[in-house]
């Protein structure tokens, strides 16, 4: 049933790195025979064959959609930049990894959007395709009668979908597990309702009208987005006002939830990848959603409310996964895995169950209690990695500002603990650049690094030679849905100065200081608060061969500089940098209207806005699973079911 | 107990890395119920290896791997003393297109198989250019008298370790070569040295024998499979 490559392709894998990214046929692919379907879809992660496979969504969805005859799913990635070039030489399209069917062929075309600076990737990946990487120019083909595949994207990235809704057809906002299966079928009526002697261009329009009122479901074009211009009163170059041009869609979309996580479908045969991936094991999520209420944690607020699976269930899909796949590492996946309601049992019965299998189990983002220190002396033994601390903030009071309950308290009784049972490395994360910081907060930051080596010599004096910290210092990048969504973000200059002065500050032997690369997160900031103009300048980066933005050795700076100056002339700016400075570098005031105010992610205006004044004030607000905090999403869904 | 299974691995699969296909043979001992014997040490890894490795790209219809499980009672619920057809049936529901398991036999030999390679047959397929080269196609044998009968064959070879690749003779390392060039395609059946104690990649015979008769064909457009490997009796 497989087709067999053709000799070109053949030529061409012998050609390439890493050639296994690109011929499927793993363990566990589902192969269905493609006439034998209702709708095609090739489900397209931006960025490589490695960090697309280790992603969970992917294999979720992949086992929901082919789960369902009338539809079959099939995998894209993004080709690394070798192959990319003798794809193009050689005028081959992008293709599908089960059937190696040309991905313009497909009926619909579908992106997940895990992180801003993959964007740049989804135009390319269109263009690889053969498709005009513009919506309008696609309906333009569609109407000339070539076959054209309607665009999809979902995934966190699309709570603000302005910056690619002129690349987009439409966006899925929310949970995808219910959804996505409902909009291909969709289209399976929308197919069979046009009939066969339809164009394509009329399919489109029946699935759009079919799918326009589901929850979740936006499709910009039926948008018009006007701007404020000099003399409009609010600052020139905010939106004025956004006005549906039909009536068969909502004002604002509802993100998509599933409310019973415990019964929505989850993967027990993930494909098993041949080659070495980011993250090759078996993952089990245990929970969507948290309680805690970090004030820049995006995911924190986006997947509210908390959904459990029961610990049964986890348990059975865990054995499953592992007993299909043979893997020889299971790990849970949630935003912080010791909120999970029954946590200890469930730890302790999957630590026997694996260690039983000869299974390493891992267990990221524990909080470090006496309960978390049996467990991973238990699944670690002497083989100890790392022990991580994610305190965010060098100071009690800015850790009050941006509400992350860990107190100096927490972070030195879990070292000592952590020096005595013979740790030899902490590693601690923290973020620069955040609303009300001082100097005083990065000072924090070098007191910490230099209290945990002091506790260190105190224990082990000069046996404990060998202790090492890390810290890593990410950047502050505002997000959309956070109550911190109108904040500013640092310039790069101000990054860099901070930069030089922890590296100054965190001089100490055994300490090791990592830090990000600070153009890419003030990009990444201005695509996660952009407008629909943002996508011009994706564009124009794309076009100056701006892709693989988030791997270093691709990114390329003064192309994107010159991709902001072209659009400010468009735009009415001075300069590149002051367009840059208009989506980041300036505090948003209350009452403007945001891009993403069209999407309804459950929080009401007041909660976001009274985070935010709470921040101001450096007033901490409890976790949730203490008393509801009035986010508003119980509005829409049941807490803690 | 120790088995050896044999097997194929013909078609896009042979883009994976030998060390993918010990992975993909791992996982499915693990997923068809059968405990193998792990190394002692910090590291302990399951007893398992390959005959020959075989280069990525490659094609092969005679792969060995031996193993050693746990214990005798090979497959649970099974409960013949002697399972070996049972694990064959059991790990070929499991194995990806073009891994095609052939056979299984107990091990008879103490050393491993590793050790007891030494040498192996392959087959490799040159198409030729549309502008054929002056007098093509040669006549077979000539062929072969003009590549075998020079005393020394030499080229260059990349050191594990050093940058500078070494010149080498690779002549004492072919055993026999039979040349079939037709019109379209030069074929060539190589029974070259394998193994631990001396080994020749066909790389180098590949890049030999475009030399020597003054072939310009890009190595992508080349197919190499190994037919057979051959071991100490």
């Amino acid at each position: 049933m497989r087709k067999m490559i053709d000799r070109e392709l053949d030529g061409i894998l012998k050609c390439v790195e890493k050639p296994a990214r690109y011929i499927g046929g793993e363990v566990n692919i589902v192969r269905k025979e493609p006439d034998s379907v209702d709708v095609r879809m090739g489900f397209a992660f931006p960025d490589t064959y490695e960090i697309g496979m280790s992603y969970m969504g992917m294999q979720i969805l992949y086992h929901i959609l082919n789960g369902n005859d009338r539809i079959y799913c099939e995998r894209l990635f993004a080709p690394a930049d070798d192959m990319e070039a003798i794809m193009r030489e050689k005028g081959r399209k992008l293709f599908t990894l089960e059937t190696f069917t040309p991905a313009d062929e497909l009926d619909i075309i579908g992106f997940t959007l895990q992180y801003e600076m993959s964007f740049t990737n989804v135009l390319n990946m269109l263009d690889l395709a053969g498709l005009p990487v513009r919506k309008e120019n696609r309906i333009k083909a569609a109407s000339e009668g070539r076959h054209i595949p309607v665009v999809i994207a979902g995934g966190p990235c699309a709570f603000n979908p302005e910056p690619l809704a002129d690349f987009v057809d439409v966006f899925l906002i929310g949970d995808g597990e219910e959804l996505l299966e409902k909009v291909c079928i969709a289209f399976a009526e929308a197919k069979a309702d046009a009939g066969a002697k339809a164009g394509n261009g009329d399919v489109r329009s029946a699935f759009l009208k079919r799918i326009a009122g589901f929850d979740g479901v936006y499709i910009p074009e039926f948008y018009e987005i006007e701007y404020c211009g000099r003399d409009c009163g609010n600052q020139a170059g905010t939106i004025k006002s956004v006005s549906r041009l039909v009536d068969f869609v909502p004002e604002t979309i509802t993100r998509a939830v599933v409310s019973d996580i415990d019964k929505v479908p989850f993967p027990t045969h993930n494909i098993v990848p041949f080659i070495d991936t980011v993250h090759d094991r078996s993952v089990v999520e245990t929970f969507r959603g948290c309680t805690r209420g970090c004030r820049f944690c995006q995911a924190g607020m986006i997947y509210r409310p908390v959904r459990e699976r029961k610990p049964e269930t986890i348990k059975k899909l865990a054995m499953e996964q592992l007993a299909n796949t043979g893997h020889e590492e299971l790990s849970l996946l949630s935003l912080s895995t010791s909120d999970y309601s029954h946590f200890e049992e469930l730890a302790t019965e999957l630590m026997g169950l694996c260690k039983a299998q000869n299974v390493a189990l891992s267990l990221p983002s524990l909080r470090l209690d006496s309960f978390s220190f049996r467990v991973l002396e238990e699944i670690q033994g002497y083989r100890k990695s790392g022990l991580t601390f994610a305190p965010e903030a060098g100071t009690q009071r800015l850790r009050d500002i941006i509400n992350k309950n860990i107190t100096e308290d927490d972070i030195y009784g879990a070292v000592r603990q952590a020096v005595e049972l013979g740790w030899e490395h902490i590693k601690l994360y923290f973020m620069i650049g955040l609303p009300g910081e001082r100097m005083e907060d990065l000072d924090g930051i070098a007191e910490i690094a230099k209290r945990i080596m002091d506790i260190n010599y105190e224990i082990r004096g000069r046996k404990g030679g060998r202790f090492r910290v890390t810290v890593s210092v990410s950047n502050f990048v505002p997000k959309a849905h956070t109550p911190f969504q109108w904040e500013a973000q640092d310039r790069p200059e101000d990054f860099v100065e901070k930069h030089n002065y922890l590296a100054s500050k965190l001089h100490i032997k055994g300490v090791t200081f990592n830090y990000h690369e600070t153009v890419t997160s003030n990009l990444e900031a201005v695509f996660a608060r952009g407008d629909r103009r943002t996508g011009r300048i994706l564009e124009e980066a794309w076009k100056q061969g701006c892709i693989f933005d988030a791997w270093t050795e691709h990114f390329k700076p003064a192309a994107w500089e010159k991709a902001f100056d072209l659009c400010a002339e468009e735009f009415g700016f001075a300069d590149g940098r002051e367009l840059e400075a208009f989506y980041n570098y300036r505090k948003r005031s209350e009452d403007e209207i945001l891009p993403w105010d069209i999407v309804n992610a459950f929080l009401d205006r007041e909660f976001l806005l009274s985070e935010k004044h709470r921040a101001e004030a450096a007033q901490t607000t409890p976790d949730c699973r203490l008393g509801c905090n009035l986010c508003g999403v119980n509005k829409y869904t049941e807490c803690f079911v | 107990m120790k088995y050896v299974i044999r097997f194929q691995k013909t078609g896009v699969i042979c883009y994976t890395s030998h060390l993918d296909i010990m992975k993909v043979f791992k996982r499915s001992f693990k997923r068809a119920g059968i405990k193998l014997a792990y190394s002692q040490g910090f590291n302990p890894h399951p007893k398992m290896g390959f005959a020959q490795p075989l280069s990525l790209g490659y094609e092969s219809l005679d792969e060995y791997i031996e193993f050693e499980t746990a214990d005798a009672a090979v497959v649970p619920g099974t409960e013949s003393a002697n399972g070996k057809e049972e694990i064959l049936e059991k790990m070929r529901g499991l194995m990806p297109g073009g891994l095609e398991l052939l056979s299984i036999e107990e091990a008879r030999h103490n050393k491993t198989l590793a050790a007891n390679t030494i040498a192996a047959e392959y087959m490799i397929e040159i198409p030729i250019p549309e502008n054929r080269p002056v007098g093509w196609p040669l006549d077979a044998q000539e062929m072969r008298d003009a590549y075998m009968g020079q005393k020394e064959i030499l080229t260059l070879k990349k050191q594990k370790k050093k940058k500078e690749p070494v010149t080498v003779n690779i002549r004492p390392k072919i055993r026999e070569m039979v040349f079939e060039p037709s019109e379209e395609l030069l074929r060539i059946e190589a029974l070259l040295d394998s193994g631990s104690d001396s080994n020749l990649s066909p790389e180098l015979v590949i890049t030999t024998v475009l030399e020597k008769f003054d072939l310009n064909v890009p190595r992508s457009n080349i197919r190499v499979l190994r037919r057979k490997i051959h071991f100490k009796q």
